[in-house]
């Protein structure tokens, strides 16, 4: 390419006008991400997040709880004009308005000796940002963990060892678990983050169009249904403390599960025993 | 701040940048697919970053916020090794089909995207916004001369990155026949 074809590219492209339907559809996506930023609340770095990552299992809630924001903050992660593809938008007003959500996790990681470990949890997250984490390894309840923001409050119960430890949070802490137990207020950290499209797939006979993003030193994989717009898998690889490697995958989801309230109250057996805090 | 003082400033930069990003992101996509991403990527930019966009280099930010989101809008439509898309048979039909110069251009916007962050900067102010050098020099927070540096070598990265573009198309269509 000849030295002027370039600069008179260049000068041509700055010439260019903007087409007035540009114009508007810049206004739309202005406006809409406005509405969106009036109904979150502010972005704070975690003190709980330090606290709860300090053992293993929960580890693993944490990460359910930040995967569970991405795949709310799908909203403005993809214009399609054709309407061909998954519409991103819809993903954010359905879940959204979902009042609670369950779904399962299953992690398989290396432990600090070589052995394989497999964690398996049901979460559930009701409307008033209660969530319970119910985790087994081999198929046996190992950790029932309770949080509770409302109450400032979270419980950890090993029925195998019945034995449970509880905690109080300060008013900061509460605050900022409440905002990670509302996966809608990180949507504008995790949209500003990266992410690429990953195309169509099959996830048990569903048509899913999906994306990668990385996360720290994981990366991030999200299916979502191209006919419903509901997340259905969530995927992650990648490293759990220095050196383990990880794969997780959330599904079963459930965007709108009735959940019986009574789930989220620890109710701890008399014969069990206070323990501390690791 | 708080969370309705970033509103707020958000409301006030949306405002007064709107139309320069629109115009700006315009130039560099030429797409109206890449152009929308490129937008949403660089608004959620500007309200991530919106306590640094308040003082008098807000100008010099936005442009890296602006730039960044049009790399990764382009990034996800051709790939992220800035390789062509799984069928690149079907980038050089669409583009066969095109008049050679909206090909060209089209090639130019996607070599701007993988620019480094200055060197796009540079060539965004001096030809997509013709702006003189003293002003991208403000921006860059350098000297005049060091912003004709910077342009200069943009341009020389961009011709670099084209003809390997073209090499590559070439190597393609002898591979066709």
């Amino acid at each position: 390419m000849a030295k002027n074809d370039l600069h008179r590219i260049l000068d041509d492209l700055g010439g260019e006008e903007t087409p007035e339907d540009v114009r508007r559809m810049a206004e739309q996506i202005a406006g809409r991400i406005r509405h969106d930023l009036s109904r979150t609340t502010q972005q704070k770095h975690s003190i709980w997040r330090e606290h709860i990552m300090r053992n293993r299992m929960a580890q693993l809630a944490v990460a359910a709880t930040i995967i569970a924001a991405v795949s709310i903050g799908l909203y403005h992660l993809g214009v399609s004009p054709g309407g061909t593809s998954v519409v991103w938008g819809d993903v954010l007003t359905k879940v959204e308005n979902a009042p609670t959500v369950t779904y399962k996790v299953r992690l398989t990681m290396n432990d600090p000796q070589g052995r394989q470990v497999v964690d398996e949890s049901d979460v559930y997250v009701d409307q008033r940002q209660r969530c319970r984490v119910d985790s087994y390894v081999d198929g046996r309840l190992h950790t029932i963990k309770y949080l509770a923001p409302a109450r400032k409050a979270f419980v950890m119960v090993q029925p195998q060892l019945k034995r449970y430890m509880e905690g109080t949070l300060s008013d900061t802490e509460a605050a900022e678990m409440l905002e990670q137990q509302d996966p809608r207020r990180f949507c504008p950290q995790v949209l500003a983050g990266d992410y690429s499209k990953l195309g169509r797939s099959e996830i048990d006979g569903i048509e899913v169009e999906g994306i990668e993003a990385p996360l720290e030193n994981q990366t991030l994989h999200l299916w979502v249904d191209v006919k419903t717009n509901w997340p259905v898998r969530i995927e992650v690889d990648g490293k759990v403390g220095q050196h383990r490697s990880s794969h997780m995958v959330m599904d079963h989801f459930q965007w709108d599960a009735e959940i019986d309230p009574a789930l989220f109250e620890p109710n701890i057996p008399d014969d069990y025993t206070l323990s501390g805090p690791r | 701040m708080r969370h309705d003082e970033r509103i707020e400033v958000f409301d006030r930069l949306r405002a007064k940048y709107l139309p320069f990003l629109t115009a700006v992101l315009w130039r560099l996509a030429g797409d109206r697919e890449i152009f929308g991403e490129a937008m949403q990527y660089t608004l959620l930019g500007m309200w991530r970053h919106v306590e640094k966009l308040e003082g008098a280099g807000a100008g010099g930010y936005l442009y890296r916020i602006a730039l960044s989101a049009n790399s990764r809008a382009w990034r996800n439509r051709i790939g992220r090794d800035g390789q062509m898309p799984s069928a690149p048979e079907g980038f050089f039909e669409e583009a066969g089909r095109e008049s050679d110069r909206a090909e060209l251009r089209r090639a130019v916007r996607r070599a701007i995207a993988s620019l480094p962050a200055k060197q796009g900067r540079a060539i965004v102010m001096r030809y997509l916004e013709q702006q003189d050098y003293p002003a991208i020099a403000t921006v860059l927070g350098c000297s005049e001369a060091t912003a004709r540096s910077h342009v200069s070598k943009a341009v020389a990265a961009l011709r670099h990155r084209l003809v390997v573009q073209m090499q590559m198309k070439q190597d393609w269509d002898d591979g066709e026949k």
